[in-house]
């Protein structure tokens, strides 16, 4: 087990995926430092809390490395090398969603890095408000938890990594507009509130008030209902990752 | 006690039978040659051994660990490169060794399995920069890795030309002499003639012969050729004398076996038909697996 989790990161560090979205979420930081001072759009304790708005950016570079770390190694051919030893198809999953863990929180910690240089440049101070930062991180790794997992699932149902990302893509930025529109299904028929498309709202509900009167779920059905879809859909994956011939 | 062990190995793809109740196993130190045309379910046999797909009955042990589902112990020593070379394009062929090494193959150990594959001069280049020659090298060189007590290799003389393929051959001899046994397949009878100690043919999944590699070519596969002033008459007395013969690209050819040879030309003598010429031939390996797979096909 050990030895599948040092061979992913291997393969990380001799891939570009962490340099070049490293750089993209410093950049972005460094951008949105800047134009918040000139422009005033968000206050600095606002620019740190959100990370530099760039939690939306993370959520698409964890999409596009959860469709493609699968799916890629079957499409190139090279899930032979992972499947035909002597580690069991359950350690191999197993090693690819940890790898996907540190992937995430290297992003975070490259994200948070990078922000607290902005503040320090653009708003000359250093000051953070953890309680406010905490929530956010949270609800919104809620959030991915929820759509990493069904990307996890659409690409080894679609044997694709392209579909995945595409999917995912969408429903980071279309996850708004859909629940809005089941809302008012859920307004109607109750039990419907359980549709996994409503669990998309979780940031907002954790993170802003009266969202519980549209999703009519309470905090901690919503954080566990996340939790539980998350655990089906990587669930189903690992099942058809286990079953698939090569 | 043997390296591999297959019994009755059957596996369905949804409902068409890819193997029929294979059988066969390889002893320590030994190459088997596995022989079958395109789609013969070579490559699916491999494929079960390390686990890529699942099969439908049968068993297969490995270095005496029977592999189950939840029990893969005996693949660790097992290096194979299956259908194509896996390897990552992005990294360098030695970054695609490393990768590979589970930690007990030391530098020096990878410096002599780059050696012997001769991929030491390309090994610092990215491998998706490499031809079909020297992926199937690398891929050759990743199998070696981790000490393998055995290792499988599906058609790895594909795209290799004359002179690597000879130099594999070379290598796979020497590794089979260090004790390592070898599965290895082709679709080509000839590029495995050489150096396999016994072969199993298949054809449409199931086993059509199994054989060491001398009896191969046995004395049923031996012809004489004669041509003669008149092959109709000649051909009459021959099978008269009660020898198997018929027309072959206008000469009798007559089924080498026993006496034949004396008993065909004392036959063409008193027959007063006058011999031209007389051969005397070894059917090639190709050409005896060809029959062997059409009779196959005529069994149907
Ligand atoms: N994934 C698959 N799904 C369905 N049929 C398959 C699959 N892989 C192989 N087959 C079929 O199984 C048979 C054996 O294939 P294979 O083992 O690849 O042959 P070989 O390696 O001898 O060329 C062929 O008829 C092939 O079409
Ligand atoms: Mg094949």
């Amino acid at each position: 087990m050990f030895t599948l989790l040092r061979q992913e990161l291997y393969k990380q560090i001799h891939g570009k995926f962490y340099i070049g979205w490293g750089m993209i979420m410093f950049l972005f930081a460094m951008l949105i430092g800047w134009a918040s001072n000139k422009y005033n759009i968000m206050s600095g304790d606002v620019y740190m809390t959100r990370l530099s708005n760039s939690i939306q950016i993370i959520l698409i570079a964890m999409v596009v490395f959860v469709s493609t770390i699968i799916s890629n190694e079957f499409a190139s051919g090279t899930i032979k090398n992972l499947l035909s030893r002597q580690y069991s198809r359950l350690q191999v999953f197993l090693s690819k969603l940890i790898t996907i863990l540190f992937m995430y929180v290297y992003l975070i910690v490259i994200t948070f890095i990078s922000t607290y240089i902005g503040r320090m440049i653009f708003f000359k101070s250093g000051h953070i408000i953890w309680k406010q930062l905490g929530t956010n991180l949270g609800s919104y790794s809620l959030f991915l938890l929820l759509i990493a997992s069904a990307a996890l699932l659409i690409s080894n149902v679609a044997k694709s990594g392209g579909a995945a990302i595409g999917i995912g893509v969408a429903f980071i930025f279309a996850s708004q507009i859909i629940s809005q529109l089941l809302s008012i299904l859920v307004s109607h028929y109750h039990w419907l509130k359980w549709n996994p498309f409503n669990f998309m709202n979780v940031n907002f509900q954790l993170t802003m008030p009266n969202i519980d009167k549209i999703t009519l779920l309470s905090n901690n059905q919503m954080i566990l209902g996340t939790v539980a879809y998350s655990v089906l859909f990587i669930f189903i994956a690992g099942f058809i990752f286990k079953k698939r011939n090569v | 006690m043997n390296t591999l062990e297959i019994k009755n190995l059957s596996k369905f793809y949804g409902r068409t039978k890819a193997l029929h109740n294979i059988t066969f196993d390889i002893k320590p130190g030994s190459i088997l040659g596995l022989i079958g045309p395109n789609g013969a379910g070579k490559s699916t046999i491999m494929k079960s051994i390390v686990g890529l797909t699942n099969y439908s009955t049968g068993s297969i042990l490995v270095n005496n660990e029977k592999l189950k589902k939840g029990s893969r112990k005996g693949l660790k020593n097992v290096g194979s490169m299956i259908e194509t070379p896996a390897l990552y394009g992005h990294m360098t062929g030695l970054q695609n060794l490393k990768l590979f090494n589970d930690g007990s193959t030391s530098d020096a150990e990878i410096k002599k399995i780059m050696d012997e594959t001769q991929i030491s001069s390309f090994a610092n280049k990215k491998a998706k920069n490499y031809s079909l020659g020297m992926r199937q090298r690398l891929g050759i060189a990743m199998a070696l890795l981790n000490h393998p007590k055995l290792l499988i290799l599906d058609e790895p003389m594909n795209g290799l030309d004359p002179q690597s393929t000879h130099d594999l051959r070379d290598l796979l001899l020497k590794l089979s002499k260090r004790g390592i046994s070898i599965l290895i397949s082709s679709h080509l009878l000839d590029e495995l003639a050489r150096i396999a100690d016994y072969y199993v043919v298949i054809n449409h999944g199931k086993l059509v012969k199994q054989s060491d590699a001398k009896s191969f070519l046995s004395a049923d596969n031996a012809v004489i050729k004669l041509d003669t002033n008149n092959n109709d008459n000649g051909l009459k007395a021959i099978q008269n004398a009660g020898l198997d013969a018929h027309i072959v690209d206008r000469d009798i050819e007559v089924k080498d076996e026993g006496n034949a040879l004396n008993t065909a030309l004392k036959a063409l003598v008193d027959a007063n038909v006058d011999i031209t010429n007389v051969q005397r031939q070894q059917e090639d390996l190709e050409e005896s697996l060809l029959n062997l797979l059409t009779k196959d096909k005529g069994d149907k």
